[in-house]
């Protein structure tokens, strides 16, 4: 049956070719969007490894470069007052604020092999006011002060990705380049720390320390304030002014992470909706069209059709050979267009498509497909089986 | 000869009102989405705004900076001390600005905020770009040299912070900072980068003076001629400052300057091909644009193809006649491209209703701050651009593979 159907479509190659063009082009588009789809469903479920309710941000602009003998005394005096208000359960620092689009990218060698993460520098109380979870180790604190390492902490997707074959607590990384640096010296593991927000890659992630007294040459400026519960608008503006009190020549910028993280959120909902409709309306023209094609089609071989019917064919085949063919066709063009896709994740094209979400998406566009393309063809099959042998043959 | 073909055209749109209704419906999304591509694009390079006059503006806002061992560079906005010391003293632009990009602006009333765009600037600012003022005035010089706490406010700020009344001589107050409102313009669209903002106040009210020795970040220069013939020549006149005469503090850290002073679409084109260097590729972004825009008709000019392809069939026996009558194959492929630009160009009509539609609620939806989107003979020379190249990719091969027919197979009603 299918043998014989394939080669009913070789006989009329031409003009099917520009067909199969059509469902390879729509597969190609149709399995992007269900591959986003499911990507960022996924990623979007994945816990973000910190709590951001009724937490603040207050973010910094200290008017040109971080003078770090002077702003890190602002900065701390800043944070020592906010600490004494009882509303505020805590106030600490981070350099790459939440919810944001930077990063701070780094990348070790261990064991000569590149290790790229993402990284942050955090006060040392901030993880846990944050909520972060600890998985194994210690925090960092005032006891690495002095010793011949810098203590950091990574996440677990650090330890699975790059250290899975030793004891990852106590591990110490050097930079062969600067010899004369300390070490940095893994004393804890925590769950994650997604702080670009729900849509971003979950990756590996290293917290340095900020120590208050240090300071650090590039500044933090970005100061994360968690209250006991929901503030109003007149207590950012009492906020304001006792920030402008502390640090007259800064300007703050206050958000709650609440606002940071919708905006986040609508960045990229919005035009993935856009996409989404945009490509609904493409499948929508598609389908219409493919109906149309093969409606025109039916009407061509009515005589091919009646002679079927008079030497005894069954409606029921007649109808599968229609959506066979159909069927067939589709197979091609996905066939075709499925030599491109899978050069993606065969040859490590784009870093975040993983075999899992490829498979699963493979299977859904397929099934999706083939659903449009045998709705295309169920009126035409069915008006072709309803024509009778006798006017069949009569044709012309 | 042309009047038949439509006529013919038109008689055969008719007939099979299905066909033409599927036809038609992938037209005119496709032309649509392209047509608020390009109405958007058209209202981003020629504002209707205070930068309506930027075919005689010059942008720099971009800079990259390597340090002596060519190790490091980076790469932002560039500092007023960078404008200060390379910019100010250009020969040939007949008037400069620098100002601050718009940043964050708190202020609260009754209870709640108002989140605003601040942008500090000097007094050319207002020469050089054409604000509507509603009322009032800007700041002079005077009161830019000495720091007055005056700032000019849009229509919107008025409405939340004033509930809509006069707002000239009274207070607002911004970050903390409390100025007194001498004028009120328009609200300006947030795609005209340079002139949209909330709020405008000197930036001589800074409250630290820190910003005026910094080479990078957070400021942008306008270079104005009244000739647009002469822009040409003050690019090259700041490539050359760059090249020869770059002026830094720190020489060892901040060695070379890199970066151009951009018309518009040169701007656009650094930003999206990341381009730092002297020049800003806005050739190799046209061509992506025009392949990008290629590629999306791919499809629909294939499905429309082989709609086109199925619905010759129909019509064999009229080119099977008009063959036997000593039609040229030439004669009736134009016919047949005819007839398909006009139903695509009937899309195209179609297009531009469905675009104004959607931009029209875009523009009253409020997601873009004062978008007011213009529709002007440009934007219907895209239509037909658009229209006449759809028209042919889905046209040419169906005529092509209609008038091969042969006579006598065609007047038999058509090939398998």
């Amino acid at each position: 049956m299918l043998s014989h159907i394939a080669k009913l479509i070789w006989n009329r190659k031409r003009s099917n070719l520009l067909i199969i063009t059509e469902v390879a082009i729509t597969f190609g588009v149709l399995f992007a969007v269900i591959y986003l789809g499911i990507y960022n469903y996924k990623v979007f479920n994945t816990p973000l490894g910190f709590e951001w309710k009724n937490t603040w941000n207050i973010r910094i602009d200290t008017g040109g470069r971080w003078n770090n003998e002077t702003d890190k005394v602002q900065l701390k005096a800043i944070a020592e007052v906010l600490r004494t208000r009882p509303e505020i359960k805590s106030a600490d620092v981070i350099m790459m604020p939440l919810f944001v689009n930077g990063r701070w990218r780094s990348v070790e060698t261990i064991n000569g092999h590149r290790a790229p993460y993402k990284a942050n520098m955090l006060n040392h109380e901030a993880p846990k006011n944050l909520g972060v979870e600890l998985v194994s180790g210690r925090w960092f604190g005032p006891q690495d002060d002095g010793q011949n390492y810098q203590g950091v902490m990574v996440n677990q997707r650090f330890v699975d990705e790059f250290l899975d074959s030793v004891e990852p607590v106590g591990f110490e990384f050097s930079d062969p380049g600067q010899p004369e640096a300390k070490p940095k010296r893994i004393v804890g593991i925590f769950k994650d720390f997604r702080q670009q927000g729900e849509f971003s890659t979950p990756g590996p992630y290293m917290f340095f320390r900020y120590n208050w007294e240090q300071g650090d040459s590039f500044g933090l400026r970005n100061i994360m304030l968690k209250f006991d519960k929901p503030q109003p608008a007149s207590y950012e503006k009492d906020l304001h002014q006792t920030l402008k009190q502390i640090a007259p020549s800064w300007e703050f910028n206050i958000q709650s992470f609440k606002n940071l993280r919708q905006q986040r959120i609508n960045e990229i909902v919005i035009p993935m909706t856009v996409m989404a409709v945009v490509v609904a309306f493409l499948l929508i023209m598609v389908a219409m069209g493919l109906f149309g094609v093969l409606w025109q089609n039916i009407n061509r071989r009515i005589q091919e059709i009646g002679l079927r019917r008079a030497i005894g064919a069954s409606e029921n085949s007649i109808r599968l050979q229609i959506i066979g063919e159909l069927i067939v066709l589709a197979i091609f063009g996905m066939a075709a267009a499925s030599i491109f896709i899978i050069q993606v994740p065969l040859l490590n094209l784009i870093e975040a498509v993983t075999w899992g979400n490829f498979v699963v998406s493979m299977l859904l566009s397929i099934s999706a497909m083939l659903l449009i393309v045998i709705i295309c063809a169920l009126y035409p099959s069915h008006s072709a089986t309803k024509l009778s042998p006798a006017v069949a043959l009569h044709y012309e | 000869m042309l009047k038949n073909y439509l006529l013919t055209a038109w008689k055969v749109l008719l007939r099979r009102k299905f066909f033409t209704f599927i036809s038609l419906f992938g037209i005119t999304i496709t032309l649509s989405v392209l047509l608020i591509l390009s109405t958007a694009l058209d209202n981003f390079l020629y504002p209707s705004g205070p930068e309506k006059n930027n075919h005689q503006l010059l942008f720099i806002e971009q800079l990259t900076i390597e340090s002596r061992d060519g190790q490091s560079n980076w790469s932002s906005e560039p500092g007023y001390g960078f404008l200060k010391d390379n910019v100010r003293d250009l020969k040939l632009p007949e008037k400069i600005t620098f100002f601050s990009q718009a940043t964050e602006g708190s202020s609260y009333i009754n209870g709640n905020k108002i989140d605003s765009h601040l942008r500090r600037t000097d007094t050319s600012y207002w020469e050089i770009l054409d604000f509507n003022f509603l009322n009032g005035r800007t700041f002079d010089q005077a009161e830019f040299d000495s720091g007055q706490m005056v700032a000019v406010i849009n229509k919107k700020t008025q409405k939340n912070y004033f509930s809509g009344e006069n707002p000239i001589g009274k207070n607002i107050i911004i970050n903390e900072q409390t100025f007194s409102v001498i004028g009120v313009v328009e609200d300006v669209f947030v795609g005209e980068t340079h002139a949209y903002a909330d709020i405008w106040v000197p930036y001589t009210t800074f409250a630290s003076t820190q910003f005026e020795t910094e080479l990078m970040g957070g400021w942008s220069a306008l270079l104005y001629h009244s000739n647009p013939s002469i822009l040409p020549q003050i690019q090259q006149e700041y490539v050359n400052q760059l090249k020869n005469d770059f002026v830094t503090h720190d020489p060892e850290q901040f060695h070379k300057a890199i970066g151009g002073a951009d018309t518009k679409l040169e701007r656009i084109a650094r930003e999206m091909t990341n381009t730092e260097d002297y020049e800003s590729n806005a050739a190799s972004m046209i061509t992506m644009w025009i392949v990008l825009v290629l590629c999306f008709m791919l499809l629909p000019s294939i499905n429309l193809i082989n709609l086109n392809i199925s619905r010759i069939m129909e019509r064999s026996s009229e080119i099977g006649v008009r063959k036997a009558f000593g039609a040229k194959t030439g004669q009736l492929v134009i016919q047949f491209v005819v007839e398909n630009i006009l139903i695509t160009a009937i899309g195209g009509g179609l297009g531009l209703l469905v675009s104004w539609g959607v931009l029209s609620q875009i523009e009253a939806s409020g997601v873009l701050p004062g978008a007011d989107v213009n529709y002007n003979w440009r934007v219907f020379l895209y239509g037909f651009g658009f229209v006449f190249v759809f028209g042919l990719l889905s046209g040419t091969y169906p005529a092509l593979k209609m008038s091969r027919l042969h006579p006598v197979t065609a007047l038999k009603g058509g090939v398998r």
